[in-house]
């Protein structure tokens, strides 16, 4: 099993190692989850590619006392801990599937990195709010009422989080404690993160990125509509747009045999000379 | 009269619901008609979430989505409800049938005391914050006024020191200008603590030792051993200056002619307790002319140890020590 050194990025941010050799894939876990996320997605992939997962800033195991709120005011911060670890640990030429905001982490990672070669996007979009034409979805009052609403239930979003992060089947008392320790940073953060998430506009970085991307849309998703992912899809160079017959914002975990299936065919395509 | 299944739906104060898998609903009772403000008929088919603020709508994406991919039920998720005039706040309860069948169970609660006193938290804590942020920076401020004060009072000293040609006097406003200095090196700790309170003592004892040595005679070295030991203001100032005033007195008494060694050794005991050594291997040099200055330090070492509540143990045969015992409280 692979261990990260002490005082690494990889270390920060809790990351886990399956496997080894080319065709490094890296699985990047949306907002509000953690990289458990993925595990029934993996359980119907390739079980030879290697696949390196790990924790954003203020999600699950990573170390939330590195937390800076500079750093971290936009999905830039979140996209250079990626490099990071990328660099760390030497990865060359691997895939991203990125779920949700890290769609667009990944994107903002392959802008400073050559490590990364192929990008899946499930259930990501460009920008949330909508503007002129543009389909985002939401309405600037309807963001600021989101932040409200996180702010309100401080608690029981620690709640929500913490089980994943803290679950220690030998000593449950311990989840208690630690859950209340919990409670007072990462929610904060979260609600940080959800702020440079449903603010962020990438639209006009989308042409400079000219890796083969997958875009996959849920059919129905309260959180992207599907213009979005449309226009996301549009919007790169060697991008495409896959709608897959899924309801909800994970579908990774919901059907996670048709999103398996759509980057296998993905990779292994874009594999060939 | 014995009262049914449907009579528990309809009399409920609670809003009841049953839903498909993809939470679309079944049914409904009179309650959450109410709270939503739409007609059973109306409801029915349609998704849970189309009764939610789009804000909630999200938090329903994020929350209850995933619980009930990973847990099959979702409990107790602050969300509010779409009317008329803004959100009406209620708590979320979702299950899956306890046969395992297609079917959800829900119940949504009405929550608007829980909204208010999630507000009254939420600037309990803001105000918390400021004013602990705002008492942060006034005692930051004090700790250097203080030490600003100690510094100018330094000076006059200096300045005094200057115009004298006494060398008793001269000695006496020396020895005040190192005690002194042990008062400022205090609030010079506290000041960049991070917590105001505390620092460490083993930080602490090796710079006023380095300043010690400074003045004295090149040859003479002052080592600190002490532990990594977080200590307050109150033992601070005494046992700094009770530090200063035991080196001072082994540096003027004990190295007349050659250099050597002062040891000042701070060992904590099993219990909140600490001894205090200061050690040195130069000669038990007592000079009469100094008695009166020498008195003088150990009155005020005296005085020290009596205000911490410790002992000061009678000095080994051959040696020129102090022992001191001390109660090392932690910092409040």
């Amino acid at each position: 099993m692979y261990r990260s050194a002490v005082g690494s990025a990889a270390e920060f941010h809790a990351a886990t190692l399956r496997g080894e050799g080319p065709g490094l894939r890296v699985l990047l876990h949306g907002f509000g989850t953690d990289q458990s996320i993925w595990d029934s997605l993996l359980e119907r992939c390739d079980p030879a590619a290697p696949v390196l997962r790990f924790d954003h800033m203020g999600s699950g195991r990573s170390r939330a006392e590195r937390y800076e709120p500079g750093r971290y005011a936009s999905l830039d911060g979140y996209a250079q801990d990626l490099v990071d670890i990328l660099d760390e640990l030497d990865v060359r030429d691997c895939a991203v599937v990125g779920h949700s905001v890290s769609g667009m982490i990944s994107l903002l990672a392959a802008e400073r990195t050559d490590r990364i070669s192929r990008l899946v996007m499930i259930a990501s979009s460009p920008r949330y709010l909508n503007d002129g034409d543009y389909v985002g979805g939401f309405e600037v009052s309807e963001i600021e009422d989101l932040l409200r609403q996180m702010e309100l239930d401080f608690q029981g979003w620690a709640r929500a989080l913490a089980p994943a992060a803290m679950a220690n089947a030998q000593r449950p008392e311990l989840g208690e404690d630690l859950v209340y320790s919990f409670s007072r940073s990462n929610p904060e953060i979260l609600r940080q993160f959800a702020r440079a998430t449903f603010f962020t506009d990438v639209r006009h970085r989308l042409a400079d990125c000219t890796l083969p991307v997958l875009v996959l849309q849920p059919e129905a998703d309260v959180i992207v509509p599907r213009e979005a992912a449309a226009y996301l899809a549009a919007g790169l160079p060697n991008g495409r747009l896959q709608v897959l017959p899924a309801q909800g914002h994970y579908p990774h975990v919901s059907a996670p045999d048709v999103v398996a299936a759509a980057i296998e065919a993905f990779l292994s395509e874009a594999e060939a000379p | 009269m014995s009262l049914g299944a449907a009579d528990l739906a309809t009399g409920s104060p609670v809003g009841l619901f049953t839903a498909t898998l993809e939470t679309r609903l079944v049914d409904v009772n009179p309650a959450f008609e109410r709270l939503t403000g739409v007609s059973r008929e109306t409801a029915l088919g349609q998704p849970l979430r189309a009764f939610l603020t789009h804000a909630s709508q999200v938090i329903y994406a994020l929350k209850v989505e995933t619980a009930l991919l990973d847990r099959g039920r979702a409990d107790e998720i602050l969300l509010e409800l779409q009317r008329d005039g803004g959100g009406l706040p209620v708590l979320l309860t979702l299950v899956s049938a306890s046969d395992g069948g297609a079917v959800r169970h829900g119940a949504l609660f009405p929550a608007p005391e829980r909204r208010a006193y999630e507000l009254e938290l939420i600037a309990a804590r803001r105000a918390a914050d400021e004013a602990r942020d705002a008492r942060d920076l006034l005692l930051r401020e004090v700790y250097h006024r203080v030490k600003n004060n100690l510094q100018t009072v330094d000076s006059l000293l200096l300045l005094q020191k200057r115009g004298l040609k006494d060398p008793d006097a001269v000695d006496a406003l020396q020895a005040m200008r190192q005690r002194i200095f042990a008062l400022g090196l205090v609030h010079h700790q506290l000041m960049g603590s991070s917590d105001l309170r505390s620092f460490d003592v083993g930080a602490f004892l090796r710079e006023l030792a380095s300043h010690l040595a400074a003045a004295a005679r090149p040859d003479v070295r002052i080592e600190v051993e002490a532990p990594v030991l977080p200590i307050g203001l109150d033992v601070a100032i005494p046992l700094g200056l009770i530090v200063t005033e035991l080196v001072t007195r082994a540096l003027r008494h004990s190295f007349p002619a050659t250099g050597g060694t002062v040891r000042v050794q701070l060992t904590p005991d099993s219990g909140e307790g600490a001894t205090l050594r200061v050690i040195d291997d130069g000669q038990d040099g007592h000079d009469d002319a100094h008695a009166a200055d020498v008195s003088l330090g150990l009155s005020i070492v005296r005085g020290l140890v009596g205000q911490l509540g410790g002992r000061i143990e009678p000095a080994s045969a051959g040696t020129t020590a102090f022992e001191i015992r001390l109660p090392l409280p932690e910092p409040p």
